[in-house]
């Protein structure tokens, strides 16, 4: 993983939402578009991250509701350089414990993160193609 | 992987002001036993899109490995997950709630542990899932 930049693996496909949008709101276009997470943009830059656990941390505290704003529950989203290799990645989500990071103002998340490792790691681990579960004892 | 247990999705019906655990969780549930190996556990749960996998004992949860103990506790650790097994990097002992169980008292516990994959059980039986997603589709909803 040492050698292969993260930014082959990110997408420019999210759900986009502003600091001003009702949370709730923000909260249907990612389940709309199946993400656990939108992209705050301004001016065609990603500046936030608004995560779905944090919208249901917040109704666990009784603070959610129609009037809260994407602002109240958006954070700053980390960036990333662009040569940035997968293991940068692991180690800085894991550092900073975030699970989408911004590179060259695409998306990289932890679960577009493993599917890439898992199908390059497909393509070099043979000992991995070659296994197979053991066989329940009788 | 053979312990998927169950398929029916549940919630989206029913939308209220108030609801139960039992409205939102989903039956659908990837359960493992602890000698499987990390590597085959990541693949059932992104083959599946789920937040984790249940891992088992005889049948009863003991723990649970999401997606972020994938991430932080075994690839950012240098491990590949090959020489890793779910009973090495589990998160124990597992959050549980029964069917009945408020759904806003269930989101106050993911809140209060920041944990956001619970088992749930009826009659203390494993019967499935519930997420941060399964909780948040709700909401649109529940909230308006």
């Amino acid at each position: 993983m040492k050698g292969i930049r993260a930014v082959d693996f990110t997408t420019a496909e999210y759900p986009r939402v502003g600091y001003d949008e009702a949370a709730l709101a923000a909260l249907s276009k990612m389940l709309g578009e199946e993400r656990d997470y939108a992209m705050v943009v301004e001016q065609g830059d990603i500046v936030g991250v608004l995560e779905r656990k944090e919208l249901v941390f917040l109704y666990g505290r009784g603070e959610l509701d129609g009037s809260t704003l994407v602002s109240r529950v958006a954070r700053d989203l980390p960036w990333i350089d662009s040569d940035a290799t997968f293991d940068d990645v692991v180690r800085f989500m894991a550092e900073h414990d975030v699970f989408q990071v911004c590179i060259d103002n695409r998306v990289l998340d932890d679960l577009m993160l493993l599917r890439a490792i898992w199908s390059e790691r497909l393509a070099v681990a043979r000992e991995f193609r070659e296994y197979e579960e053991p066989k329940e004892k009788a | 992987m053979t312990d998927t247990a169950g398929s029916t999705e549940k919630g989206r019906a029913r939308p209220r002001r108030e609801a139960v655990v039992g409205d939102a969780y989903s039956e659908a549930f990837l359960a493992v036993p602890r000698r499987r190996r990390i590597v085959e556990v990541a693949k059932g749960i992104m083959d599946e899109g789920l937040a984790g996998a249940i891992v088992t004992e005889a049948g009863r949860p003991v723990g649970v490995v999401t997606r972020e103990t994938v991430v932080k506790d075994v690839l950012a650790k240098g491990y590949t997950g090959m020489e890793v097994t779910a009973g090495d990097v589990l998160r124990a002992p597992i959050l549980t709630v029964d069917v009945d169980t408020d759904l806003q008292e269930a989101a106050r516990l993911m809140t209060r542990t920041r944990i956001r994959y619970l088992a749930v059980t009826r009659e203390e039986k494993l019967v499935g899932s519930l997420s941060d997603y399964h909780i948040a589709r709700l909401l649109p909803d529940l909230l308006k």
